[in-house]
């Protein structure tokens, strides 16, 4: 069983100061943004806002007097990581436009080519696709018939 | 005499198989992330307009315990909740799964749930009227410092820095702002998109920051997620038995809290397992174990979820206030039905409550042959399918959940984006459940906020308002004895490991 006693550990004070100053933009961004806002809808907002702003300054403050460390992050492929991350940002604006059946099939296929590591065979590429068919068709069928949820059939295809 | 036959009538065979069907459709709405114990009830509540009272209950009773209850699957499988009661689930269950003990770690789940849900349902039978009561002490204020309670919990529970648990429940909280606020509808940090309008929702926010994660990491490597069971082990029953009598303390405090929390109107189960996470670990002689596949950790959080199915429906039937979301859209059903909630439940109706209370029972007990039966070929099929299938997979799933929510389009792209974020700020040390539940509690804290706020300044003390009344200062206590004991525990370990280094 893999534990923290035995991850090697980093140095955490470069990922804190830069976390605590991500969250400072945040926590003053609110601050800003809830200026127009009636006392009612605001008081709370502003009230997390001061707190989350307390707490990076805290944290900031502790990267500079302390030395915090963290677990190193796991190790991996940066390129098919961020591959996965384009796929599904373009997957989830692609529904509206090419319709859920279409994007979705080309988005699974892009994400299995991504996450398989070994040779394509033919019949390894008939049987996973075979596969993410039925996936994709059972799941489809259930909420789209079976749950009756409008699924988008995209706005290209009107044209069509 | 009558209460006894009354509940016989649950063992009708029409009412058996309901409860049958029930549980095995609510197990699986309830372990594909994005499908909610409630929307699980509010899908199939049209299917029981046309039976009969008991039956109608009862089916709806036994979709509810098999959805909280299959929400454990996907938390323990793949890390993400499939409800967001099972939240605390994942802290153990998914590094049992880790580890290869996925098909213990569903065994636990299924007895802890088996055992929480009849706690929750004996405390429904014998001491519905009496709890009611007790519920109808809490007002704004208290709500507000219960949902405190739960973010301190989970900030101090979660692993790594609380001072970063803390970090991440005020970036939920801020996030719950989004969208036209509680009281007043005034439209806050929408920056004139009327897709931000709505706000973000919970279940789209959930799934985005567990699940994405999970798929950014899984991609990366090629070594299998899960570690594979020995081979001939089977659902490890026995095994699962021993552990369950080791900690029977735990389970019967765990269900107590589960009952207790829920019926506190809207608290839900997310609180519940969490409070009785934190006091399984800190009772534990094995707390250190905790986070790492303890698996008293599952059978805390399980027992207190499923106990929450009993105790939430307490206040739903005596006073008409729905304990959690799912008796919300079953107490809309009792309506359609023709019935009205309230002390009548126990007297004109008797008959139709305790026929449900004995459907309750029986979907509960049912739980454990079907729960054992899914959870073990869930645990095998998802161990071995190839990266190249689980991870489409998973991603689909993820999407057309998010989708079904509100069908919108927009709840995806949030999903998405959280999901990004959720993963970066992991590496940064944010986890994500302080931030899940954040989100959850923002909308409750907010509203007893603002209305202990505005209490305070009609009664001429904001001050008097939060921290006068002896039920919130006993709740401050909480959440004080929950942000001060973890760093009293660090504290001491790190005195004694400096102690031992020095000699």
């Amino acid at each position: 069983m893999a534990t923290d006693n035995d991850t090697p550990l980093l140095d955490a004070r470069p990922s804190d100061r830069i976390l605590a100053l991500v969250m400072i933009v945040i926590a003053s961004g609110a601050l800003t943004f809830s200026r127009d806002m009636s006392i009612m809808a605001s008081v709370f907002p502003r009230t997390i806002a001061v707190l989350l702003l307390v707490f990076s300054v805290a944290l900031l403050a502790k990267s500079f007097v302390a030395h915090p460390r963290r677990v190193r992050p796991e190790p991996g492929s940066v390129g098919r990581r961020l591959g996965l991350i384009a796929v599904m940002l373009v997957w989830s604006f692609a529904l509206k436009w090419l319709g859920f059946l279409f994007a979705s099939v080309a988005s699974a296929a892009l994400l299995a080519g991504l996450a398989h590591y070994h040779a394509w065979t033919r019949r390894r590429l008939i049987g996973y696709s075979l596969a993410l068919a039925l996936i994709i068709g059972g799941f489809y069928i259930l909420f789209a018939i079976v749950l009756n949820v409008p699924l988008p059939a995209g706005l290209l295809w009107r044209h069509f | 005499m009558d209460t006894l036959s009354f509940m016989a009538a649950a063992l009708s065979p029409v009412n058996l198989m309901l409860a049958v069907v029930g549980v095995a459709a609510g197990i699986l709405i309830g372990a594909l992330p994005g499908l909610s114990a409630t929307m699980a009830v509010a899908v199939l509540v049209p299917v029981t307009f046309g039976m009969s009272p008991e039956s109608a209950l009862i089916m709806l009773g036994a979709i509810y315990t098999g959805a909280i209850y299959g929400g454990s699957y996907a938390a323990i499988l793949v890390n993400t909740p499939g409800t967001p009661s099972a939240i605390a689930t994942t802290f153990d269950g998914y590094p049992m799964a880790k580890r290869g003990d996925g098909d213990l770690a569903v065994t636990l789940s299924t007895l802890s749930s088996m055992v929480g849900g009849l706690m929750g349902a004996l405390a429904l039978l014998t001491l519905a009227p009496l709890l009611a009561q007790i519920a109808l002490k809490f007002g704004p204020v208290e709500y507000f410092w219960l949902a405190i309670f739960g973010l301190t919990l989970i900030s101090a529970l979660s692993e790594g820095s609380t001072l970063k648990g803390f970090i991440g429940a005020g970036l939920g909280l801020l996030l719950s702002t989004v969208g036209v606020s509680v009281i007043g509808a005034d439209i806050r940090y929408a920056f004139g998109s009327q897709f931000l309008l709505g706000g973000v929702e919970t279940i789209s926010a959930l799934i985005g920051l567990y699940c994405v994660p999970v798929l950014i990491d899984l991609v990366a490597t090629p070594s299998a997620h899960l570690k594979p069971p020995e081979k001939g082990r089977g659902i490890r029953l026995g095994e699962g038995l021993s552990l369950m009598w080791r900690g029977k303390f735990n389970a019967l405090r765990s269900a107590v809290i589960g009952t207790a929390v829920a019926i506190l109107p809207g608290a839900g189960g997310s609180i519940a397992s969490l409070v009785s996470y934190s006091e399984a670990r800190r009772t534990s002689t094995r707390s250190d174990n905790f986070g790492k596949g303890e698996p008293d950790g599952v059978i805390a959080t399980e027992t207190a979820n499923n106990a929450t199915v009993g105790g939430g429906f307490i206040p739903t039937f005596v006073l008409g206030i729905p304990g959690t979301p799912p008796d919300a859209v079953i107490l809309g059903a009792l309506l359609v039905q023709g019935f009205r909630t309230g002390p009548e439940m126990f007297t004109t109706n008797v008959s139709v409550t305790y026929t449900f209370i004995g459907g309750l029972f029986i979907a509960t007990l049912l739980m454990l042959p079907i729960g054992l039966l899914i959870g073990r070929y869930a645990f095998k099929s998802i161990v071995t399918i190839p990266k190249a299938l689980l991870v489409p997979s998973i991603a689909f799933m993820t999407i057309i959940g998010t989708y079904a929510i509100r069908n919108n389009p927009f709840d995806v792209v949030v999903m998405v984006v959280l999901g990004i974020v959720g993963w970066v700020l992991s590496r940064y040390g944010v986890k994500p459940s302080p931030i899940v539940l954040g989100l959850i509690l923002g909308p409750i804290a907010e509203q007893g906020f603002v209305q202990g706020y505005l209490i305070g300044n009609a009664s001429g003390s904001v001050f008097g308002a939060f921290f006068g009344q002896p039920l919130s200062l006993a709740i401050i206590a909480m959440v004080l004895l929950s942000v001060l004991f973890p760093l009293w525990r660090g504290w001491r370990q790190r005195s004694s490991k400096e102690t031992a280094h020095g000699h």
